[in-house]
């Protein structure tokens, strides 16, 4: 049996799932409703509404299956995100990708498949809406578009988790994402022996800045600096912001000395420009503090931890530096 | 055929769904999504959300049906909107109350009717998520079930909608939606003469002074507890505007000036007599309160707010921390 094939953007779809926040969270009714639907609707006895993780197919929400995840390599949504449409296998017994699965040639004996791949930002399927059922079949179109449709609801809700989880006037996520993030992230670098790699930064004496432009001012100055940053950013990066003038990056498969240089055009940016609008704006400069991790790093708050030590040694440093500790 | 009776909350009702600001507005793909799903759960040709107004039904969401409202003397949602769980008609020819309706007699020729309320968290219930079809028949357990979650996730999606127009700090809605408000309440006393409303508007007296001597934060403590405190004094069926800044309006629905003067009292005296805390520091703050009542020649809403806009200054230049009622 061939395991599924990994997606092209395999890096950056991870780090799309992991922005989400939804691996490892509760059940949520929001998501247990769309499933039982989706089972009665397509007369399926199974229904998982899942999200394929690095190794593991891990279930938001479920309909006649007691178990919380399974291996990735055995999981028929891990071939459906490879594709932007359904996969639909009438019987599994009938494709060569399937017939041999343990999960068709034994318990509890799969024949019938039909997966809705959730699409997120930058078209990234970073999990499936799908429905089992035990012997060979054919689902009506209205059954099919009635699929595609709570497919469509349930992208909107884990939309609508990262929503929330966002800062409006920067775009930058939350610093509870922050510990999601740095969590999957780790467990993610300990199953494929990867390192990443996280750098603290705040704007150096920004209360002068809210002082000559005001908190409204302030606040564009904030809203500029996480834009040059974002801009310099790759598609695996993310940015936080922890409160106030403080930020993190979370550089995802990047050893130190990758980050080390990355995190210094960041600083590079911050401490040459000037921020603002364009009639109100000061120039400022801005102290990181970088550290790595891997997959020992089970705690996400000791990390955080970490770069705080490094960023207060940059502070303490006059500001305007970046200080990596390995 | 037996006109729907009014639920005994139908005010509160009717301002629990013009909260949601959701009337006459354009058709969206969520709702239109959850009504695909609907009819093909239920196998059925018409599915509706149907929100039920004063006088009309008026369909957020429709699979089906080409008209966008009817009369709600003939609908059958009025009926559904006054049971708990779900209401069934089966075979509306053999049902007194239906059988010579015009929508059995005529087009579309309901036969089933299956109508899920629409209830909101507040507890009124502001229309319903149902299925339709020109055949007598039923439906099983597990599809009246699946229609049931189908209506929760109606009623979830009209809460984010609402967060929208809601100011985060004081849970009070927006500028906006005290202007669509206004509006919607206009027209239903022009529909129900006799009736008439009032609008007040509350401004925090010395606000900039709190600001400045314990910063921002402070301010919003303020800003909340004042919130808490007028939510604390009002029915149901009135609603709390956040103006901007430390303005605040309330729109008190089916209320003459006289009994909206009072509420206003209320509210004026429980900010006087309550101590916020600050760090480690009591301090108290008072408002002035501008009150009008709405008149029939009243062209637009901004008619009314100037009204009491200028009946808030009085109150602020006779020494603030007192109601005025406009004259």
């Amino acid at each position: 049996m061939p395991a599924p094939a990994m997606p092209a953007n395999e890096l950056a779809r991870l780090q799309a799932l992991f922005r989400h926040d939804v691996l490892d969270t509760q059940g949520e009714d929001a998501f247990d409703r769309i499933s039982r639907v989706a089972g009665i609707v397509t007369d399926s006895p199974i229904v998982l509404l899942g999200m394929i993780d690095s190794g593991r197919h891990w279930f938001k929400a479920k309909v006649g299956v007691d178990l919380l995840e399974s291996p990735r390599e055995l999981s028929f949504c891990g071939n459906t995100i490879l594709d932007h449409g359904p996969l639909l296998v009438p019987d599994a017994t009938a494709d060569s990708r399937f017939s041999d699965n343990p999960l068709v040639a034994g318990a509890p004996g799969i024949r019938f498949y039909m997966g809705i791949p959730l699409t997120v930002e930058d078209g990234a399927n970073i999990g499936t809406l799908c429905v089992f059922d035990l012997k060979p079949r054919e689902l009506s179109d209205g059954q099919k578009s009635a699929l595609n449709d709570l497919a469509m609801l349930a992208t909107r809700e884990l939309e609508l988790h990262r929503i929330a989880t966002t800062d409006s006037l920067t775009g930058a996520l939350d610093r509870k994402v922050a510990l999601h993030m740095l969590e999957q992230e780790a467990k993610r670098c300990a199953r494929e022996g990867a390192q990443f790699s996280f750098a603290k930064f705040d704007l150096d004496q920004f209360k002068r800045v809210n002082d000559a432009l005001g908190h409204d001012g302030g606040d564009d100055v904030i809203a500029a600096v996480a834009r040059t940053c974002r801009e310099r950013l790759r598609p695996q990066d993310t940015l936080f912001r922890l409160g106030g003038q403080e930020f993190a990056v979370l550089f995802a498969d990047t050893p130190s000395s990758e980050a080390e240089e990355l995190a210094g055009r960041l600083k590079q940016a911050v401490n040459e420009g000037r921020h603002g609008t364009a009639s109100k704006n000061v120039a400022l400069t801005a102290s990181f503090g970088l550290v790595a991790g891997s997959g020992e790093d089970g705690d996400p708050q000791a990390v955080l931890t970490r770069a705080e030590r490094a960023h207060y040694a940059a502070k303490r440093g006059g500001g305007g530096q970046l200080v990596a500790m390995h | 055929m037996l006109e729907p009776a009014l639920p005994p909350d139908e005010i509160e009702r009717l301002q629990a769904l013009y909260r949601y600001d959701v009337l006459d507005t354009p058709a969206e793909e969520v709702f239109d999504r959850i009504t695909r799903v609907a009819s093909a759960l239920a196998e059925v040709p018409i599915c509706l959300i149907s929100l039920i107004d004063g006088d009309r039904q008026w369909f957020k969401s429709k699979v089906g049906l080409d008209v966008r409202e009817t009369p709600r003397s003939i609908s059958f949602c009025g009926h559904a909107l006054l049971e708990d769980g779900h209401f069934i008609v089966s075979d509306a020819t053999k049902d007194a109350r239906f059988a010579d309706n015009p929508l059995v007699t005529g087009g579309p020729g309901i036969r089933y009717y299956m109508g899920i309320p629409l209830e909101v968290p507040e507890g009124p219930k502001i229309g319903t998520l149902c299925v339709i079809d020109r055949e007598p028949r039923e439906l099983s357990e597990s599809t009246k079930a699946c229609l049931h979650d189908l209506a929760m996730m109606v009623v979830r999606e009209m809460e984010l909608r609402m967060a929208a127009t809601t100011d985060a700090l004081t849970g009070a809605l927006n500028r906006r939606m005290s202007l669509r408000l206004i509006s919607q309440e206009t027209s239903r006393c022009a529909r129900n003469p006799g009736q008439t409303f009032s609008f007040a508007m509350l401004d925090l007296d010395r606000f900039k002074a709190i600001n400045d001597t314990w910063g921002h934060d402070a301010g919003d403590l303020v800003l909340e507890s004042v919130a808490r405190a007028c939510h604390s004094c009002l029915r149901g069926q009135d609603t709390l505007f956040r103006l901007g800044g430390e303005e605040f309006g309330i729109l008190f629905t089916d209320t003459p000036m006289a009994e909206a003067a009072e509420a206003a009292e209320r509210i004026r005296a429980f900010l006087a007599d309550q101590s916020i805390l600050i760090g480690t520091e009591m301090i108290s703050v008072t408002a002035s309160i501008g009150v009008a009542e709405h008149r029939e020649d009243d062209v637009a809403p901004p008619a009314l707010v100037a009204r009491a806009d200028k009946a808030l200054y009085e109150a602020k230049n006779q020494g603030r921390n007192r109601v005025q009622v406009a004259g």
